[in-house]
């Protein structure tokens, strides 16, 4: 369960169906797992086994069909879509496998977007901006549009974009999955050192050993159970 | 940056299809403000058309002309107060592009029955007095640059005395009317002078329609029921020489219109067809929009921004496109209307894009923008954001 010093978030008793070619697929049957405060955690395990719901049910992008998820103190499963919305844009930064950056933007203009949505003036979200991607070392492709960047400084761009407005955490799905293995090590490096040295929370889906080496804690998830390094934590 | 900017960026990622779908949109309102206007053009005249005013015409057709002797048999029925000759003369200034109306008329007794035609007292006086002098719309003498005083030659197609010579008229005084029932781009002179015309190309042995009339414009007594009026003039002539069909002003007016036979009709229905087009039009472009933004919908979804904000900016792009397009295409259309009013003078001199019109087509063009959008605008709203996010990935 939780390894951290303080538990971040809970998710307890959640089941998820979906259903593909008129069949329900139950993908999470009751589970249960705790995010630590301050840890980078590693889930993996094999295409479809829910490794990518438990991180949309974690930042409110899904629901789940039963169980609770809290983060800190709020019970995120009781929020109204509205409610989700708005606590998704105070508590939680998105990394995806395809960056999914918005084109027409500039890489500030990106990384500024989830800033429109904090009372920051428009100075204070310039700065805010730059910093982040100063941390991700691109202040100087600042200007610069997604199609003008290489697969690994997009990326940068998302994680600036993800951490911009300083959330509670950070949910990276595959975020070297589309990377060459240089700028996957580029990526890696940063999400280690916002851990490290910023205090952040990621939980990261991966297939990458590489990544996995990475994370304070690893979880494999087969057959709908949680095995956290070869001990199984709950199902 | 603001979300507008993304509104405007979203804008030029086609700029082609936008510029496209702006025009069309423009060229859509500007084809309906036009049409709509002729129709209205065609019923303002009637509807100005004042209720004591009757005109007395052949029965056979308006080209048949009556004998100049109906005039003291019509003053003399029961609550006519005054009667004037109206002769068509089908002349034109210089060439035969510079065609507009102008009218023998008996002139001290036309001034009576049409109060709604303003003329200075002085000009009007020297009008009176001069037998080759001439009465001209305000918006003709600008158009042609002529000042009261100066000589009018003007080429009759129908009274001719040899090929290229003109009849001289002196512009004695302008007018203008406060009611599109009476166009201010029309030319009357005395019908004593069109009289002495005829008798001048008779000596030379022309045929010229004896001293025959067009149409008597006859004004009503105050308190006579003009329906009545109408039923006894009709009586008077019914054996003839002439048989007369005399009807309201509004009628006789409605009788141009009607001329165009269904045209009227026909303008509404492709000024309708055109609306449609552009709806239909909007609607697919939207559709593709709407397709195109559904990964950034995602994305704003992701990021914390509302589910309805992505349709909503959606939305804004078709009200952008389409409805500054059709806004911008009523108002070239009503800031033409003076041009239009020069280049149809021959048919429609009083053309004219009125307010009404012209908010219609702007509500229209707003209308087509909202609707046209709000479809796939609701589709982006409904999109599950991770259902959209793992099929763009």
């Amino acid at each position: 369960m939780a390894t951290g010093p303080e538990t971040l978030a809970r998710m307890r008793g959640i089941t998820k169906v979906y259903s593909r070619g008129g069949q329900d697929v139950r993908v999470l049957d009751g589970l249960d797992l705790d995010v630590g405060s301050g840890e980078l955690l590693a889930l993996m395990g094999p295409s479809g086994s829910g490794k990518s719901t438990i991180l949309n049910l974690l930042g409110g992008l899904d629901r789940p069909d039963a169980g609770t998820i809290e983060v800190g103190d709020t019970e995120i499963t009781r929020l109204s879509s509205d409610e989700l919305a708005g606590w998704r844009a105070r508590h939680v930064g998105f990394v995806f496998q395809a960056f999914n950056l918005i084109p027409v933007l500039t890489a500030l203009e990106n990384v500024e977007l989830p800033l429109l949505l904090t009372p920051l003036g428009k100075k204070q979200r310039r700065e805010h901006a730059e910093y982040a991607l100063e941390l991700v070392g691109l202040k100087d492709r600042m200007d610069h549009r997604p199609k003008q960047l290489s697969g690994g400084q997009e990326q940068r761009v998302a994680i600036a974009r993800a951490i911009a407005t300083d959330p509670t955490m950070v949910l990276a799905d595959e975020p070297t999955g589309d990377l060459d293995r240089a700028s996957a090590d580029a990526v890696l490096d940063i999400l280690s050192r916002l851990v490290a040295e910023h205090g952040k929370t990621i939980a990261m889906v991966t297939h990458d050993p590489a990544a996995a080496r990475r994370a304070t804690r690893t979880l494999h998830l087969e057959k709908g159970v949680l095995v956290e390094q070869g001990t199984t934590s709950h199902a | 940056m603001s979300l507008l900017k993304l509104v405007h960026r979203n804008l030029w990622r086609h700029p082609v299809r936008t510029c496209l779908t702006f025009g069309f949109s423009a060229l859509a309102l500007f084809l309906f403000v036009f049409l709509t206007s002729v129709v209205t053009t065609l019923d303002a005249a009637t509807k100005a058309a004042a209720t004591n005013r009757i005109a007395v015409q052949s029965a056979a057709s308006l080209y048949v002309y009556m004998p100049e002797s109906y005039r003291p048999k019509i003053e003399q029925v029961p609550g006519v107060e005054s009667t004037c000759p109206w002769v068509w003369f089908g002349g034109y200034y210089q060439d035969p592009s510079n065609f507009f109306a102008q009218f023998a008329v008996d002139l001290p007794t036309h001034l009576g029955q049409y109060p709604e035609v303003e003329v200075d007292a002085a000009q009007q006086k020297d009008l009176l007095a001069d037998r080759q002098g001439c009465l001209v719309g305000d918006e003709l003498a600008e158009k042609f640059g002529w000042k009261v005083g100066d000589k009018i030659p003007i080429l009759s197609n129908i009274y001719t005395v040899e090929k290229g010579k003109a009849w001289e008229f002196t512009l004695r005084a302008t007018y203008h009317s406060r009611k599109p029932n009476i166009d201010n781009k029309t030319m009357f002179f005395h019908w004593d002078y069109l009289k002495e015309m005829r008798k001048a190309l008779r000596a030379q042995g022309f045929e010229a329609g004896g001293q025959d009339v067009g149409v008597w414009m006859t004004k009503v007594k105050d308190g006579y029921d003009p329906e009545a009026v109408i039923a006894a003039i009709d009586a008077l002539f019914e054996a003839g020489p002439q048989r007369t069909r005399t009807q309201t002003e509004a009628a006789f007016q409605a009788q141009f219109a009607s001329m165009l036979g269904n045209v009227p009709t026909f303008l509404g229905w492709i000024g309708g067809a055109v609306l449609f087009a552009i709806f239909f039009s909007v609607m697919n472009t939207a559709g593709m929009a709407g397709r195109e933004r559904s990964r950034d919908a995602g994305i704003l979804k992701a990021l914390g921004f509302k589910d309805r904000l992505a349709g909503g900016m959606l939305l804004l792009e078709s009200m952008a496109v389409v409805g500054v397009g059709g806004v911008t295409g009523a108002v070239l259309a009503w800031a033409a209307a003076p041009r239009f009013r020069d280049q149809f003078a021959q048919f429609l001199p009083n053309y004219f894009v009125g307010t009404p019109t012209l908010l219609l087509g702007i509500a229209i063009a707003l209308f087509i923008g909202l609707a046209g959008g709000i479809f796939p605008a609701a589709r982006l709203t409904r999109l599950r954001t991770v259902a959209v996010l793992r099929q763009e990935a």
